[in-house]
């Protein structure tokens, strides 16, 4: 049995080191103008180098042992290995004890679950201090094919790049001076039949379902982003997600983005930021790398709301405001 | 402050309808029933293809729709009335996006709620469990559908080389509605890992660690990086220690001793271990089994343990029931429920 009661508190956000990586121009397409860069890390490390980086940052900077974190939640796409997922390779590098440790595949939207969900477990006593990794290296897919791709994977090369970020979520507040507390949260899960935004193989329902060297050499195990059917599945979206924005009447929204533009065309009323010009689309680490940069650049700090796009009708948002009274 | 708990109100589960056994297997590789059978205690799994031959069912979310749906009506909750859904498995039936968002829609539940894809193998379900009695206890939700499934006939390898995994490996699973109550439901949830054996169990490639995605030598070579590897010796010997370690645990921290068990519904990976299980326990539990029947399920094996002990008569109210996993990782687990 369990009780709920009492606040939970995000940590300082922090970013993998930008060391391990560097940033491109990225390349438009015959179908998309690109501006900006997307950030690609170095082939010798692994996924779960970047997520550990950004892992000991946090940890360091908010004086917290890696044996006191005892769940932690892995936001990934892109794992070091197809199984076990990343977090167990985290794990081991951070050297931290025999904790539980979730995998999460839900894209750009996981930091809204993580966060979400992290606040649930701190709530009901199930963990007292939560570490949320977000890690996507989504630049990779494209890393060691030379062969003809389609427009999808081209678009998608284009946008896509890479990134890492941390927190950590407890029932105790944080010392540094933009601890915040979560509130409220939102969902959507709709996924037509057949994503704009998608990875077809490898696929259960494939025969064989592992991929084989012909898969490889036509390019089927490469991601697609089909933009004109993205802007449709986003359009269908936009009315439950600007109902919701309306009810949480922020006055920051952070977010990743999936193409450009994307914010803008929401029509959200409020202070927009995110990665994307800096960072392309990264999955899962987006949408926290667009609140540690917000926050560090000290703008808008109140009743943010964190909102992660995992494709056009998938979305997660939670929000979250300044803690009272602590380090300002 | 208020209490709550989440409980098992419902409970479904799907598996194909082919049975493959191991007489039949031994026509595609170099294996006996006899010698399957002595090591791991499976007769025949059931699959939803062989070889070449498509037996009937196709998706891992065709099963998943047929086991949710046996859960909402077991529990008496209609799909609109989910406030999350929560999906295990390694085998999508698209590596991206996964299986959860979309089963909602097939289902007819509610858009505006949240569809976790859950990655965690073996224990896999029993992380669902945890999100969901989080999310319940925490009021954030009422109603929570968890799914573990798996189907992984298709991408087995039926050679005399893939024999060591392939014999293992059923297609199946079962879903379970959680619901919010103020009695006890489940009770304690402990999980668990160590990331230095990530590589003794589970699959290298296509994955992201060296630098890109797939290259054409992952194909190549005696053991291929798109094979799976399993160091067979060690995960017997750290599963029969850390599923009867972890069963005390939950049972300690809530006050029991294993008399007061009345079944163990462990993750069915070979039945060696669960009778190592039994051992450990000294005998003095149950361990339910029916690895004969559909092999490793991987994330699904739980659920679909756990719905053919609830049709047996083998969980009945009131009882307290431990389910508990091991798996790649490695990983493991123990959730204590009184039913």
């Amino acid at each position: 049995m369990q009780t709920t009661s009492g606040q939970t508190y995000v940590s300082k956000i922090c970013l993998a080191d930008s060391c391990l990586g560097e940033f491109h121009s990225k390349a438009s397409t015959a179908a998309i103008s690109c501006a900006g860069s997307c950030w690609r890390v170095h082939p010798q490390y692994a996924p779960s180098d970047v997520g550990l980086s950004a892992a000991l940052q946090c940890l360091e900077q908010n004086s917290i042992l890696p044996d006191q974190v005892d769940f932690v939640i892995s936001c990934s796409a892109t794992p070091d290995f197809n199984n076990p997922g990343l977090v167990s390779c985290l794990l081991a590098k951070l050297g931290a004890p025999e904790i539980g440790g979730l995998e999460l595949k839900n894209l750009g939207a996981a930091p809204a679950y993580a966060l979400d969900l992290a606040a649930a477990m701190v709530r009901s006593g199930q963990a007292s201090m939560v570490l949320v990794s977000c890690v996507d290296l989504l630049a990779r897919y494209f890393a060691a094919f030379d062969g003809v791709m389609g427009p999808g994977a081209l678009n998608a090369r284009s946008l896509w790049g890479d990134g890492g970020a941390a927190c950590l979520v407890s029932a105790q507040p944080f010392k540094h001076s933009t601890a915040m507390t979560i509130g409220r949260s939102a969902f959507m899960a709709c996924a037509p039949e057949m994503p704009a935004l998608r990875c077809d193989r490898p696929s259960a329902c494939a025969f064989p379902s592992r991929l084989t060297v012909d898969d490889f050499q036509a390019g089927r195990h490469l991601p697609v982003v089909e933009l004109q059917e993205l802007r449709a599945e986003l359009r269908n979206g936009a009315a439950q997600l600007k109902l919701k924005l309306t009810e949480f009447a922020p006055r920051q929204l952070v977010s990743n983005g999936l193409i450009p533009g994307m914010l803008e065309s929401l029509g959200a009323d409020c202070e927009c930021h995110d990665c994307f010009e800096r960072y392309g689309y990264c999955g899962s680490a987006g949408p926290l790398i667009a609140l540690g940069e917000s926050l560090d650049s000290a703008s808008v700090f109140e009743a943010t709301v964190i909102l992660g796009f995992a494709g056009g009708s998938n979305w997660g948002m939670v929000e979250i405001g300044p803690a009272q009274g602590v380090g300002r | 402050m208020t209490t709550r708990s989440a409980a098992i109100s419902g409970i479904g589960y799907a598996t194909p309808r082919h049975k493959v056994t191991n007489a039949m297997l031994s026509e595609f590789m170099d294996t006996s029933d006899q010698w399957i059978q002595e090591r791991t205690g499976i007769k025949e799994r059931r699959w939803a293809r062989c070889g070449f031959e498509a037996l009937g069912e196709t998706s891992n979310l065709e099963m998943a729709l047929v086991a949710a749906r046996a859960a909402l009506q077991n529990a008496g909750t209609a799909p609109q009335e989910l406030d999350a859904i929560i999906y295990a498995t390694i085998t999508p039936d698209r590596e991206l996006p996964g299986n959860a968002a979309r089963l909602g829609v097939e289902l007819g539940a509610r858009a505006d709620i949240p569809a976790y894809e859950v990655r965690n193998h073996c224990s896999g379900f029993l992380y669902g469990l945890q999100i969901g009695n989080a999310l319940i206890s925490a009021a954030r939700c009422e109603r929570v559908l968890v799914v573990g499934m798996e189907l992984q006939s298709t991408g087995l390898n039926l050679c005399t080389a893939g024999r060591n995994t392939a014999v293992l490996f059923g297609d199946g699973g079962g879903a379970v509605v959680l619901q919010a109550r103020s009695t006890p439901g489940i009770l304690r949830i402990k999980l668990a890992s160590d990331g230095r054996y990530a590589e003794k169990l589970g699959l290298e490639a296509p994955g992201f660690k060296r630098g890109y995605y797939l290259k054409t030598e992952d194909f190549c070579g005696e053991q291929p990086g798109v094979s799976p590897r399993m160091e067979g010796k060690l995960i017997f010997k750290m599963a029969s220690l850390r599923m009867p370690q972890v069963v005390r645990t939950v049972l300690g921290e809530c006050g029991f001793s294993i008399e007061d068990l009345s079944i163990i519904i462990p993750h069915q990976a070979n039945q060696r271990i669960l009778d190592m299980l039994s051992h450990e326990l000294e005998g003095r539990v149950e361990i339910f089994s029916n690895i004969a029947s559909y092999g490793n399920t991987t994330a699904g094996s739980i659920p679909l343990a756990l719905a053919e002990a609830v049709a047996q008569g083998k969980v009945k109210p009131g009882q307290l029931v431990c389910l508990t996993s091991f798996g790649a990782g490695f990983s493991w687990g123990a959730a204590l429920c009184r039913w």
